[in-house]
């Protein structure tokens, strides 16, 4: 951002702050906030997917599994112990750590296709043995009656304390986000996305960045699994599929991987569109995956470099002409 | 007991074999990771029972389907993945999981959710050899799918363009260079790719039925097999395959049969890092 | 190009947009399946306060129906959306509940997830008002949506979902109308230790929630029954393979297999069983499916198993459905079909009993509900909202389900 335009910005985002705490005000029913706070939900898992695959360039199609662990952590732990929710999230950033550091090790030396396949099977090995240890987990009757959060003893009971409890989350996340990767952290990241080799030659320690990026990932996806768990006060391993590894991923792509507002713009649209579309009956996925399909092709780096493209070409005035924003591109 | 268990891992062997092979071809060809490939088996699988339900014979439906589904893979490869510019890999692969799921909700329109049967390709008689039991299927799929690695085999050594193709593969900008259409050998392998999907859905049909779902578990498999066999080198995929298979019977006859897609992924992690080229990939990648 | 590309993307946007914000007064559309009776309803349900509150002389009731018709679980759906399709068709074609209420039926996909399954709930109580619900097969998405349906206080039932814990959630609005596991073994368990004169079984369960219910249940009523269980093999839904277990249950020769399982395994099983030479009677439930025979053939012969509803069954209500079912989807179906049906009908009942389309009138009468008669038996609901109907044994003969005796 240019010191120039800084009150400008500034002017900006408290529109879009407005428009965040103002929306649950104007919408009919709690069926749109329920909605509301999954998109906070898949901002988050996205955010995650977009560190890890965006920013330090490692593919991860096993994403449900780290979401998986923050909701059978925080769901486990309040049905064998009855701790809650602010109790289990510390043991379940801690769980997803631990498994971050699981997944990094093999992952360590791996690329591309070896390490999608890695990442796929580490998804599925954790949602089958949750859905097979039937004694442990209650297997696949998933985990019922999980608490709702209480904050200093006042508990959220409707969809819309919950929306503002969540997207104050997924803001965090979001802001820690964008100090993470402006830091050295992020500037390693971004090398080993470009060059890993080149990286490494230059003195980043590779091994410490890639764990780090892992780790990190699964934290954002685990945090987003608690508060699913919290919100929904059910979980089970058919939340945790392949599938759902698959549309965080394309969360993270289709708002623009590697751009700190993608996750917003992807997690609102894997969320919002499919139940928009719900009119079109039959035929909704079909146009929903036609929809994805033709963002990939057309827009290849994301929604998010695309309006910065047309903001930037409104703020010019030049609708047809160059800009400087456009090669930017990727940032 | 166990050579029993062993012989049984031998018909999901042939299959994962079959998918380890096709997307092998695509991996080594354009870098990509084809996650629709479950999808055109799906729907191989599908055009060949309409075509045999519309009144044709059998044997003429199996030999249609395949031209159907290569048409399926050029279409795609032309008007999806050539768009792309074969740029990004986690966009290509975002794209494939598009498509595969256009086509799975697609079929669900225009075929429904349920499963049909398909007409048995091999007798049912089991053979005994000793007290052994083998299935004719287990030994017709076996052979089929040796066969055709075996033609790919061939067609990629022995013709000119399937050397023209091998080296568009292993280095497109020097093929480029000695003349060779890298566009069209991309174009040339979805085809084969997709035909060879056919020839593992219309093989699947009798025993999985014909549904949106048959091919759901199985792809996932396939890339384990072809990733065990070392990725993009055919006879790689296909004994990656076989030891795939045979890998989910032992691991589900001495463990637990729940847990049998545990033990196969279990595997493939430690493949992973202990070679992370595959059990029979070499440093450098084989050549396709 | 772009452009083009660009304008349509907009426009899909501020779509979605206008059709989330401004999706209250837009006209609640039905999923899949609309039928000409759909149409034919009045449509007045946006002016209609908060769950149709006060008891109305007619109208319209909303029957909001949550169902898988994508993903893994969209087979199933298919059969339970046409059983109710059916019956709200004959219900509205007969002028209405009790000639007053004509029924909106408003279909939404859940694709078998249970996230979305629980904003398909949140839509169909708090956006399209629903007088009551009913919910999906798989037990997942019921465990998930019902706390929805709890707090907007409308009766949820569940024509398809057998796990035990739905009913032990003590949700006084979730009724399940789909025949309880307990039913089955009782009639499984009666006829192996009486007519067969068996005492150890082999059991080969599905690893989810249905299987894994089956399977302890078999395990609770063993000791009461003196049954031994030798072994026991799960296996996940979509596995074609099952040489390791039946290999293995060859060799300890059980009396019976006792399998839950769906048709679509179990036809494979079998054939698996005459290849592999395994000759041990084969019992269980689940897999009560017209495709058992249309693609098990010869190989499901003399396969038994317990149901709440068979073709076999000469009541003429039963062939009655089975000839109209037949001739309007063209298509086989389940067990879950004739459920599905009954249920719609129940809720007709505790409509024409309460004289309101009031949720909580429902909810009331529903649990009042006495000796209804449908096409799955005669049923009651227990205290914990569980439906009771008697099993039948069933065995598979030339290709035709006739009753054991």
């Amino acid at each position: 951002m240019k010191t120039n335009m800084k009150s400008g910005a500034l002017l900006k985002w408290a529109v879009v702050a407005a428009v965040v705490i103002l929306l649950p005000l104007v919408l009919p029913n709690s069926y749109f906030i329920r909605v509301l706070d999954l998109v906070g939900v898949y901002i988050l898992l996205s955010t995650g997917s977009n560190i890890l695959t965006g920013f330090a360039g490692q593919l991860s199609m096993g994403q449900a599994a780290f979401y998986g662990v923050g909701a059978y952590t925080t769901g486990l732990i309040g049905m064998y112990l009855g701790w809650g929710f602010w109790q289990t999230l510390p043991c379940a950033i801690l769980v997803a750590c631990i498994f971050g550091l699981v997944l990094a090790i093999p992952a360590l030396r791996l690329k591309g296709g070896y390490l999608t396949l890695l990442t796929i099977g580490f998804g599925e090995i954790f949602r089958l043995v949750m859905n097979n240890w039937v004694s442990f987990t209650r297997g696949p009757s998933g985990i019922t009656g999980i608490k709702t959060v209480s904050i200093l003893g006042f508990e959220l009971a409707t969809k819309t304390q919950w929306y503002y409890f969540i997207f104050a989350i997924a803001t965090l996340g979001l802001i820690y986000q964008r100090i993470l990767m402006q830091s050295r952290v992020g500037r390693a990241f971004i090398a080993i996305r470009e060059d890993d080799q080149a990286a490494e030659l230059t003195g980043i320690d590779i091994t410490r960045y890639k764990i780090m990026a892992f780790i990190t990932s699964a934290v954002y996806s685990a945090v987003a699994g608690v508060l699913y768990a919290h919100l929904t006060g059910y979980i089970s391993p058919d939340s945790f599929t392949a599938n759902e590894s698959n549309f965080i991923l394309w969360a993270a792509i289709i708002g623009g991987l590697g751009t700190y507002l993608g996750p917003v713009v992807g997690g609102f649209v894997m969320v919002v569109f499919p139940e928009a579309l719900r009119a079109l009956g039959s035929l909704r996925l079909v146009i929903f995956g036609v929809i994805l399909m033709l963002v990939i092709i057309y827009y290849p780096k994301g929604m998010v470099p695309f309006f910065q493209q047309v903001c930037a070409r409104i703020r010019t005035g030049f609708p047809n002409g160059p800009s400087k924003q456009e090669q930017k591109g990727g940032d | 007991m166990f050579i029993q268990q062993l012989l049984n891992g031998l018909t999901m062997g042939s299959i994962y074999a079959l998918l380890a092979v096709g997307v092998s071809m695509i991996y080594k060809a354009m870098g990509m990771m084809n996650f629709a490939h479950g999808d055109t088996i799906m729907l191989s699988a599908f055009f060949c029972l309409t075509i045999y339900s519309a009144g044709l014979p059998l044997w003429a439906a199996i030999l249609i389907a395949p031209f159907i589904s290569a048409a399926l893979g050029l279409c795609l490869e032309r008007f999806v993945y050539r768009k792309l510019e074969y740029g990004s890999f986690s966009n290509l692969l975002i794209a494939t999981v598009g498509v595969s799921f256009i086509m799975k909700n697609s079929a669900v329109g225009i075929w429904g959710a349920q499963k049909h049967n398909f007409p048995a390709l091999f007798s049912m008689k089991p053979i005994h050899i000793g007290s052994f039991t083998i299935l004719p299927q287990c030994i017709g799929m076996l052979a089929i799918a040796a066969f055709f690695v075996g033609v790919l085999q061939l067609f990629f050594y022995k013709t000119k363009i399937g050397k023209c193709m091998r080296a568009a593969a292993s280095n497109a900008e020097g093929a480029t260079m000695m003349g060779i259409n890298v566009s069209f050998t991309r174009f040339l392998t979805f085809g084969i790719s997709a035909a060879f999907a056919a020839v593992a859905g219309i093989l699947m049909s009798p025993i999985f039925y014909v549904s949106t779902t048959m091919a759901t578990n199985v792809a996932t498999k396939g890339f384990a097999a072809a990733i065990l066999g070392g990725f993009g080198s055919i006879t790689g995929g296909f004994v990656g395959g076989l030891i795939l298979g045979i890998i989910e019977a032992i691991g589900g006859a001495y463990i637990a049969t729940a847990y049998k897609d545990v033990i196969s992924f279990v595997v493939l992690i430690l493949v992973l890092y202990f070679c992370p080229n595959g059990l029979l990939g070499k440093k450098t990648e084989q050549k396709m | 190009m772009k452009k083009k590309i660009f304008s349509a993307l907009t426009l899909t946007m501020g779509l979605s947009l206008t059709a989330c914000s401004g999706g209250a007064s837009s006209a609640p559309t039905t999923a899949a399946g609309s039928a000409p009776a759909q149409e034919a309803a009045p449509a007045a349900g946006s002016e209609k306060s908060e769950g149709g509150a006060e008891a109305q002389e007619g109208g319209e009731l909303v029957l909001g129906f949550a169902v898988p018709l994508t993903g893994t679980s969209a087979a199933g759906g298919e059969i339970v959306r046409n059983g109710v399709q059916m019956a709200v068709d004959e219900i509205n074609e007969a002028g209405g509940i009790d000639g007053k209420w004509t029924i909106r039926l408003i279909t939404e996909d859940n694709q078998n997830d249970p996230s979305t399954s629980v904003n398909v709930m949140e839509k169909l109580c708090n956006q399209d008002n629903a007088n009551v619900v009913i919910s999906s097969t798989a037990s997942s998405c019921c465990l998930a949506d019902m706390e929805v349906t709890r707090a907007a206080r409308c009766p949820e039932l569940a024509p398809a979902s057998t796990a035990a814990s739905l009913t032990e959630q003590g949700n006084e609005y979730f009724f399940r109308t789909a025949v309880t596991d307990s039913s089955n073994v009782v009639c499984l368990y009666d006829y192996f230790t009486g007519a067969m004169n068996g005492s150890r079984i082999a059991v080969l369960y599905e690893s989810n929630d249905f299987g894994n219910g089956g399977y302890q249940l078999l395990q609770d009523y063993a000791g009461q029954y003196n049954v031994e269980i030798i072994d026991a093999q799960a296996y996940n839904v979509g596995d074609v393979d099952f040489s390791v277990q039946l290999t293995q249950f060859k060799e300890e020769a059980p009396d019976a297999i006792f399998v839950w399982g769906h048709y679509e395994e179990v036809t494979i099983m079998c054939k698996q069983m005459a290849q592999y030479e395994v000759e041990i009677p084969v019992m269980g439930t689940g897999y009560n499916s017209p495709y058992l025979t249309e693609m098990g053939g010869e190989f499901v012969e003399g396969i038994m198993l317990s149901t709440c509803y068979t073709t076999a069954d000469p009541d003429e209500k039963v062939q009655a459905f089975d000839a109209k079912y037949t001739e309007l989807y063209k298509a086989s179906y389940d067990q879950n079909a004739p459920q599905a049906y009954d249920t719609v009908y129940m809720i007709a009942d505790a409509v024409t009993r309460a004289q309101s389309i009031d949720r909580e009138a429902i909810q009331k009468a529903l649990t009042e509900m006495k000796d209804f008669d449908g096409l799955t038996g005669v049923m009651n609901f227990d205290n914990t909202n569980n439906v009771s109907k008697t099993c039948k044994m069933i065995k598979i003969e030339n290709g035709q389900q006739v009753l054991c005796d």
